[in-house]
């Protein structure tokens, strides 16, 4: 039977659980939770930087962070997958921050698609390039909950526990955001 | 501010495989939790430098305070001699 939050089974969970226990105990035996998770951060990391040294850096850091901390780790209905991005959102804001440099967005066709039928608009190439305007019109941390939502097909429960928001709270701020997109593109871009 | 783009880059797996490194891992996590005192002071390049300062700034003081007293009595003599 699969549990409703992140589409896992109980086994799952429960197996993961016992290798997150094992490696509160036993730094070496963290190797097979970095084994297992080694690819998704880097990728979540990569998709906000498009830079690969300073991903496999970023990487290596959300990682010690994580093995330094795991003693902390408790299961509260979220998978420990959504803890590390959330290290790793935040080792990437503050890289960010400190280095006074600009985040990447990087967009793909499909989201484009997706997000323009989300903000009721047909898909069209002057769609597009409005949804882009409007886009760039939109607060970092905005940006962030549309970039996890839309591009990123992340569930409510995963976003907030990324972002630090409850699961509601990620609702309403992207419900929020949508319309401001909405109105944006029925006003050709005001905001 | 983000800077927004269209298209994705994309990364193999064997790009991505070849920065995992649980042992460069694990060895900069043993550097990350061991106590400081544990740390042998010539490997640390910052700590030996502070070290360092502290004992040209005491070795600078201690031979200008000396220089000085040396010099008050020399002067106390001179004085005492000039005295009748």
């Amino acid at each position: 039977m699969k549990d409703n939050i992140y589409h896992r089974s109980k086994e799952e969970i429960q197996a993961e659980m016992a290798l997150v226990n094992a490696a509160k105990g036993n730094p070496d035996l963290f190797a097979p939770l970095y084994d297992k998770y080694y690819k998704p951060v880097f990728l979540f990391i990569f998709r906000r930087t498009e830079d690969e040294a300073l991903t496999a850096d970023l990487t290596q850091h959300v990682f010690i962070a994580a093995m330094i901390n795991i003693r902390r780790f408790q299961f509260k209905g979220v998978p420990f997958s959504a803890w590390l991005y959330r290290i790793a959102f935040n080792e990437i804001n503050m890289y960010f921050r400190k280095a006074k440099r600009e985040r990447t967005v990087s967009i793909g066709q499909s989201d484009l698609k997706h997000l323009c039928e989300e903000a009721g608009e047909s898909e069209s190439e002057a769609n597009n390039a409005l949804l882009m305007k409007a886009l760039g019109r939109l607060r970092d941390d905005e940006l962030q909950l549309v970039e996890l939502r839309f591009f990123e097909q992340r569930p409510f429960a995963e976003i907030g526990q990324i972002t630090g928001l409850t699961e509601n709270n990620a609702k309403v701020k992207l419900y929020r955001i949508l319309e401001k997109l909405k109105n944006m593109l029925k006003g050709k871009i005001h905001e | 501010m983000a800077r927004l783009k269209t298209g994705r880059k994309t990364l193999s797996d064997d790009q991505i495989r070849k920065h995992k490194d649980f042992r460069k891992l694990r060895a900069n996590y043993d550097e990350a939790v061991r106590p400081l005192y544990k740390k042998p002071l010539y490997r640390d390049k910052r700590a030996f430098l502070v070290l360092l300062i502290i004992l040209l700034l005491t070795y600078i003081i201690s031979e200008i305070t000396s220089r000085e007293e040396k010099e008050m009595q020399e002067k106390n003599k001179t004085e005492q001699r000039q005295q009748p």
